[in-house]
């Protein structure tokens, strides 16, 4: 349950950076990806379009990579949360029977970013802190930052996330 | 059409959406994303209260994002966006995803949005986004 979660507990733990070597994002990745959204733009699927507008690859879609949820390979089954979730996801521990949420993304683009770069991301543990909601009781608000950057550490984008844990109803 | 010159303050953009469960469940696999509630109706419903299935938080973002690409001239680029998750979409129903202009900054070349979806029974994600028509 949330109200299981004492923010005091992470203090410490905030403005951490944990750092992720995401990998090459291939342009298979980025032509999946546009079919998961059903967006057929063609510099998401067209090497040639891309180039014709003067990206050197496909460009990987601005908020593919901060949709990724697990940025390694994730715990094994076994140790999967009931929610399907790994229970180290997040810098917290979450409890067994809370319920995560999707609390929305602040994306700065800076540039695209194009297939065949490597990323690496860096993630901050920003805050932490508690809510009461009418309808669903104490709720634990994340707050993440992550930046990523390409194989030239170039910084393509930053993500302000809000990860909402909230208790069972 | 879509050069700041010929865009005004309160100019609407839609882009009317239908995620099915094959698009969620490919969508949660790009993402490598195992939360239960994107495919497993049972405990979506039983577990966690909610009407089926939900469509993903970040699904929302990559449908504003797509309406505003779509739109962009060539040179153009998408330079902020940003969503909060404010209700809940299911598969195999409307999802729209809009856009209005809220300000065009024509000395740094840059256009404002407000940006939301919605479903029939209200709005999903609420925001804002920044696009450069001309870099």
């Amino acid at each position: 349950m949330s109200s299981k979660i004492t923010p005091e507990d992470y203090e410490e733990d905030l403005g951490t950076t944990d750092v992720y070597e995401y990998g090459l994002v291939t342009r298979r990745d980025v032509r999946r990806y546009a079919r998961a959204v059903e967006d057929d733009n063609p510099i998401f699927h067209d090497v040639e379009a891309a180039r014709s507008q003067e990206y050197d690859d496909l460009v990987i879609p601005p908020n593919f990579l901060p949709a990724i949820i697990e940025r390694s390979t994730g715990c094994p089954d076994d140790n999967l949360r009931e929610d399907g979730l790994d229970p180290h996801l997040y810098p917290i521990e979450l409890p067994s029977d809370s319920i995560l949420m999707g609390g929305g993304q602040k994306l700065t683009i800076e540039t695209y970013a194009t297939a065949g770069s490597r990323v690496t991301i860096h993630e901050t543990f920003v805050d932490i802190y508690q809510r009461e909601s009418a309808s669903m009781g104490q709720l634990t608000f994340l707050e993440l930052q992550s930046e990523y950057f390409t194989d030239a550490e170039t910084r393509v984008l930053s993500c302000d996330e809000t990860v909402i844990v909230g208790d069972r109803q | 059409m879509n050069d700041i010159d010929s865009v005004s303050v309160g100019d609407r953009l839609t882009l009317e959406k239908e995620p099915s469960r094959p698009q969620l469940f490919r969508f949660s696999a790009m993402a490598w994303n195992p939360h239960r509630i994107h495919y497993d109706p049972e405990y979506a419903k039983d577990v966690e209260g909610h009407p089926d299935v939900l469509v993903q938080a970040h699904f929302h973002g990559a449908s504003i994002q797509q309406l505003l690409l779509n739109w962009l001239p060539a040179d153009g680029r998408l330079a902020e966006l940003e969503w909060s998750n404010v209700g809940r979409a299911v598969p195999d129903e409307k999802l729209t995803a809009n856009a209005e202009i809220t300000a065009i900054d024509e000395e740094h070349g840059r256009i404002e949005f407000e940006v939301w979806t919605e479903s029939d029974e209200g709005r999903c994600a609420d925001g804002t986004a920044v696009v450069v028509p001309h870099e």
